[in-house]
């Protein structure tokens, strides 16, 4: 196994040390066949989902840097801009719009990050919250990006929907050549439901090379499911229900306060 | 976290315990002072992670449920004034519709944000500043004297001369119906600035200029904010898709229950207990918003919506 993976690796050019130096996008690059493993593959939120967690485990060439990340949709998304007026009150002062960056961003490495790989190639490699900006466009903070962007990270990551992770991952010896690594992800409870690509990265000298990718799906499933569906498709019905309900659980509840105070007299 | 659910369009998780607990507070407070506690309840649920345009639908959904078990107990208790309410109503919904096409003028101006955050403190300040004056003046002093009674003041020279007078015998007071058709436009355009249901605008109005009975305006406010709450929970499902009824269901199974418990509370409290009590309350969160303007915030974004 460890012999294909170099084979493949010669047979496309690519050498750890000296790899590719355009910025191609992370599944766009050369992916190398290797053993990826995700358990489990889907994730099912229902009435008392409150999170989940899923492991990654991959089969990698010994000695390299890895990167195991969890990557969201890129819809574009706008947020409040705030800032002082008259100089000593904060309030919103405008919308921010970023694009391009994704929903959730996951990212585990086997060791410090800077250790791992340099940055050029990081970002090369679509790895990294600054290669996560070198992507993304942002309207409403001209000539502030970098401190906006920062900002966005830090509101992501209160909310645990971003993350880096420099703790060391579980590594078994493999087949000759080949370690096996795994590492545990945490969903936080408000990732959204969709598609998420898993990537593993293999770091080597001053280059990086995508050893695997695959697809992990979060679905809202049973009644939570249902009621979703509702509001969104048929949203008059479901504000009318909504209201009905309401008004039932009232006037129920005040019956019964009603009794209970008669019955005290 | 304790006994989680998920909340489907909030999609979030949040503990079951904590949203009994908030919904039973803000219930209480509900029946006790007639108040939907909008203003309190959204930027709680902000707080604990639900999105704030989810926040501010879903609460209006569960002050439906307060309201009407709110309503159902002071109606049988004989405190509803459903003619003044009624005439409020009509006036809010004017008013509303008034304060919606303010909003949408400054926001083309840019200057909306501003403008609601000063209407904000500048409304919850000067109300729950005055309430908290006067209560505590009528405390201390006892009821207003005949002397004072016998020396109408310019404001009652002018109500008494507006035309089209007519009797509200729940809330023993003669009054042009113009007076709560033109308050009712002025709280439903604050209201909607605001983004808020108006309770707490609506009580001190009525007791202060119409002069109703403070026993009277709590239930006549609880049937008001019924019926602007059914109108505000219908359009946002329908138009934003912004009400989680999960959320509002838990929500609401402890509001109606706090409601009830507030109603009850509240027959055994004075006027001007309840006045001040209330006072502090909006005090407190006119004290918390201006933290708010004053201190860096932790996150300079945030996620639209809310209050």
């Amino acid at each position: 196994m460890g012999a294909l993976i170099k084979g493949l690796l010669l047979a496309m050019g690519v050498t750890l040390g000296s790899l590719p130096q355009e910025a191609p996008e992370p599944v766009a690059s050369p992916v190398v066949a290797m053993e990826l493993l995700v358990e489990p593959l889907e994730i099912q939120a229902g009435m008392f989902f409150d999170g989940a967690s899923f492991r990654v485990s991959a089969l990698v060439p010994e000695g390299l840097g890895i990167t195991v990340s969890c990557v969201g949709g890129k819809e574009p998304v706008v947020l409040n801009r705030k800032g002082r007026a008259l100089g000593i009150i904060w309030m919103n002062l405008g919308e921010v719009e970023i694009d391009g960056a994704p929903d959730l961003y996951l990212l585990h490495a086997s060791g410090d990050l800077g250790e791992v790989a340099t940055s050029a190639s990081l970002t090369e490699s679509g790895v990294g919250y600054a290669a996560v900006e070198g992507r993304a466009t942002m309207t409403g903070a001209e000539g502030e990006e970098d401190r906006f962007f920062d900002e966005f990270v830090r509101l992501k990551e209160s909310d645990g929907l971003f993350l880096i992770s420099e703790e060391a991952m579980e590594e078994v010896p493999g087949p000759e050549g080949l370690v096996r690594v795994s590492v545990e992800f945490r969903l936080p409870a408000k990732t959204p439901p969709g598609d998420y690509q898993i990537l593993v990265h293999g770091f080597g000298g001053e280059g990086g090379v995508l050893l695997g990718t695959t697809t992990l799906r979060v679905t809202q499933v049973g009644m939570a499911a249902f009621i979703r569906d509702l509001a969104i498709e048929h949203g008059l019905v479901y504000g009318i229900m909504a209201v009905v309900v309401a008004i039932a659980v009232g006037l129920f509840t005040g019956v019964i306060f009603g009794l209970g105070s008669k019955k005290a007299h | 976290m304790n006994f989680p659910i998920y909340l489907p369009v909030a999609g979030n998780a949040v503990s079951i315990p904590l949203l009994l607990g908030l919904g039973g507070t803000v219930g209480f407070l509900s029946g006790l002072f007639g108040v939907g506690g909008g203003f309190l309840l959204t930027p709680l649920l902000i707080m604990i992670g639900i999105p704030p345009t989810i926040a501010a639908a879903s609460d209006s959904n569960q002050i439906v449920a307060a309201s009407s078990s709110g309503t159902y107990a002071h109606a049988r208790a004989g405190s509803v004034d459903f003619k003044m309410g009624l005439l409020l109503l009509l006036g809010g919904i004017a008013g509303g519709s008034v304060g919606v096409y303010l909003i949408k003028l400054l926001r083309a101006t840019g200057n909306a944000d501003f403008v609601i955050t000063v209407t904000y403190v500048l409304m919850l300040g000067s109300i729950g500043g005055y309430m908290f004056a006067e209560s505590l003046r009528s405390i201390r002093l006892g009821p207003p004297t005949h002397r004072e009674e016998a020396r109408p003041s310019l404001y009652s020279r002018v109500v008494n001369s507006l035309p089209w007078q007519v009797e509200f015998p729940r809330s023993n007071v003669r009054l042009s119906i113009l007076m709560p058709l033109l308050l009712g436009v002025l709280v439903g355009t604050l209201a909607a600035i605001m983004g808020v249901g108006g309770g707490f605008i609506m009580v001190p109005v009525m007791v202060y200029l119409l002069r109703m009975p403070m026993h009277v305006v709590v239930g006549t406010s609880l049937f008001q904010i019924l019926f602007t709450c059914i109108n505000v929970t219908v359009l946002q499902a329908r138009m934003n898709h912004t009400v989680d009824f999960v959320l509002a269901l838990i929500l609401l199974i402890g509001s109606v229950i706090g409601a009830q418990l507030g109603a009850m509370t509240s027959k055994r409290l004075k006027a001007d207990q309840l006045k001040i009590l209330l006072a502090v309350i909006v005090l407190g969160v006119t004290a918390k918003m201006l933290l708010g303007l004053l201190v860096t915030p932790e996150h300079l974004l945030s996620y639209r919506g809310g209050h």
